[in-house]
């Protein structure tokens, strides 16, 4: 009897150092908007607080780009993908002729590589782009785009809308079809005009 | 004090290895991923990263991961761990440190439809996981596009311990990702329902007839550290050991055959108590 | 005895087991120096849902 008490306690112990045994790098939660949305709906709880993303990272080709990029466009769709991931490439080609298909100042697409640290070869990813013909800015990973947006995300392709102030409208979580994120992405323009 | 029986001990040992491995609360509280340092060492059984509640990774999935680089790079790390692991514990892996074997030991308890040991045609079918070992895990992972870039294959296309304690404790505790099953995981679904309601009536077919890794560590049996040892001499053949032996071996084949998974039955069992669990003795040969 | 005959010896004294896990330790030793065990992890904290089954 003894011993089941002891195992019973045992058990719960672990169960809650299993909690906070992650050394904080589960902690960063606060940065990330808590609902996820559906392919069809995009909009953010009202009550809920604004995210503002901030961060300066490098493009794989070297060029400097910081949040500032957001107020160039009224909407800013950051696409994080990585270079082990096929539905994040198989999406890519859709996303270079969406890029391409609005004009800089309504819509604009933003790449990001969450397996490429600045620093690194980025040879490879060089590769897949071209080869994905995914013609827009890619961002290296950097620590504060790291901290600010990458830590909350499980799951790749995950892809985020932000406004002009920087405000990170909502995320979707996997890869869609051509017509779902056309759909997405004019609904979001019309909602925030 | 009552003495716990080796059987409740085995049990009580798996259970509390399943919540150390994978009881991330956190995870499966919000339908996100453990992201701290642990996930850079491998456990020693099946341990699917999806799993909200994972703290370590999987060898299997980190040996998919290597070989799943461009190119052909020998995935060193992934099997360093797994030579580190077979060395010491052989497939006691399998009988003590493996929540999917813990879920069809439990779903064999279930008392419904005769219990048989094996399927018919055991002797051949055994060799299924070696097929999957090279098939999927080996070959599959190191040559197979599905795309721009090769996938985990056994991971992806069978794996039913993901499905169980990773995918479908993720979809159900993140609404967002819902949205994406597809044709894949139906498939994937179907493999886990299967193996569910077999493991009802025969015991663990996924370990006999299908695991991977339990065919990698069987190749370790023979000279791990543990050992069920077999006093020979006292042996009087009474096959007790091999009645109460879920695999059904015989007293040469317990511990040293590809097929024991060292749980200890036989150990409980034998009249003359010639099998003990011990260490590997130091031997010349 | 011969050099050589006293390092096999030696080597046969060592058990099996040992041996493995020596191995096993190059082996690791050998991927954490060339970083595979960051793939590892990075692989494990970011899920690519093809992989598990999901999408």
């Amino acid at each position: 009897m003894k011993i089941k008490i002891l195992c019973c306690l045992l058990v719960v112990g672990l169960l809650l150092t299993g909690c906070s045994g992650d050394k904080g790098a589960q902690d960063n939660t606060s940065a990330q908007p808590e609902d996820g949305i559906s392919a069809e709906d995009s909009k953010t709880d009202d009550e809920g607080e604004d995210y503002i993303l901030t961060f300066t990272a490098k493009t794989v080709e070297g060029e400097e780009i910081t949040s500032d990029i957001f107020a160039n466009s009224k909407l800013t769709m950051m696409n994080v993908w990585a270079t082990y991931c096929n539905p994040c490439l198989q999406e890519m080609p859709d996303l270079g002729e969406i890029a391409a298909s609005y004009d800089k100042a309504e819509f604009q697409m933003v790449g990001i590589i969450s397996d490429v640290m600045e620093g690194d070869d980025v040879e490879y990813a060089k590769a897949l782009i071209e080869h994905t013909k995914a013609d827009y800015p890619h961002l290296v990973l950097s620590e504060s785009l790291y901290f600010n947006l990458v830590n909350g995300v499980d799951a790749v392709p995950t892809t985020f809308f932000v406004n002009q102030s920087g405000v990170v409208l909502g995320y979707v979580v996997g890869a869609q079809s051509k017509e779902t994120w056309e759909e997405i992405i004019s609904d979001i323009l019309e909602q925030n005009q | 004090m009552k003495r716990l029986r080796q059987k409740n001990i085995r049990l009580l040992v798996q259970v509390i290895y399943t919540i150390v491995t994978n009881g991330y609360v956190y995870g499966y509280l919000t339908g996100k991923i453990y992201k701290g340092k642990l996930k850079y060492t491998c456990v020693p059984g099946l341990n699917c990263y999806s799993c909200p509640g994972a703290v370590g990774s999987c060898p299997l999935g980190a040996l998919q991961s290597a070989l799943n680089g461009k190119g052909f790079k020998v995935p060193f790390a992934a099997l360093g761990f797994l030579f580190i692991f077979g060395s010491i514990f052989g497939r006691f892996v399998c009988g003590w440190l493996c929540p999917f074997g813990l879920l069809q030991d439990l779903l064999h308890k279930i008392p419904v439809f005769r219990k048989r040991k094996q399927l018919p045609f055991h002797k051949v079918l055994k060799y299924g996981k070696y097929l999957v070992l090279f098939g999927l895990v080996f070959v599959g992972s190191a040559f197979l596009f599905t795309g721009y870039v090769k996938v985990p294959a056994f991971c992806k296309f069978l794996c039913p311990s993901g499905t169980f304690m990773g995918a479908i404790p993720l979809l159900g505790a993140n609404e967002g990702l819902r949205s994406q099953i597809g044709g894949l995981f139906y498939w994937k679904l179907g493999v886990l329902l299967c193996l569910v309601l077999l493991s009802v009536k025969i015991y663990r077919p996924f370990c006999q007839y299908l695991c991977p890794l339990g065919a990698f560590y069987g190749w370790f049996n023979r000279f791990s550290l543990v050992q069920i040892q077999w006093n020979r001499e006292g042996c009087t053949s009474c096959m007790a050991c091999k009645r109460a032996c879920p695999v059904n071996l015989s007293p040469e084949q317990i511990s040293v055959s590809a097929e024991c998974i060292k749980c200890g039955q036989c150990v409980e069992v034998c009249p003359e108590k010639c099998l003990k669990i011990r260490k590997n003795i130091l031997k010349k040969r | 005895m011969t050099f050589w005959n006293k390092i096999s010896n030696a080597f046969h004294r060592i058990p099996l087991w040992l041996a493995g896990v020596t191995v096993g330790v190059l082996l690791l030793a050998i991927g954490i120096w060339g970083e595979q065990l960051e793939d590892i992890y990075r692989k494990a904290v970011m899920i690519c849902l093809e992989c598990i089954g999901i999408g």
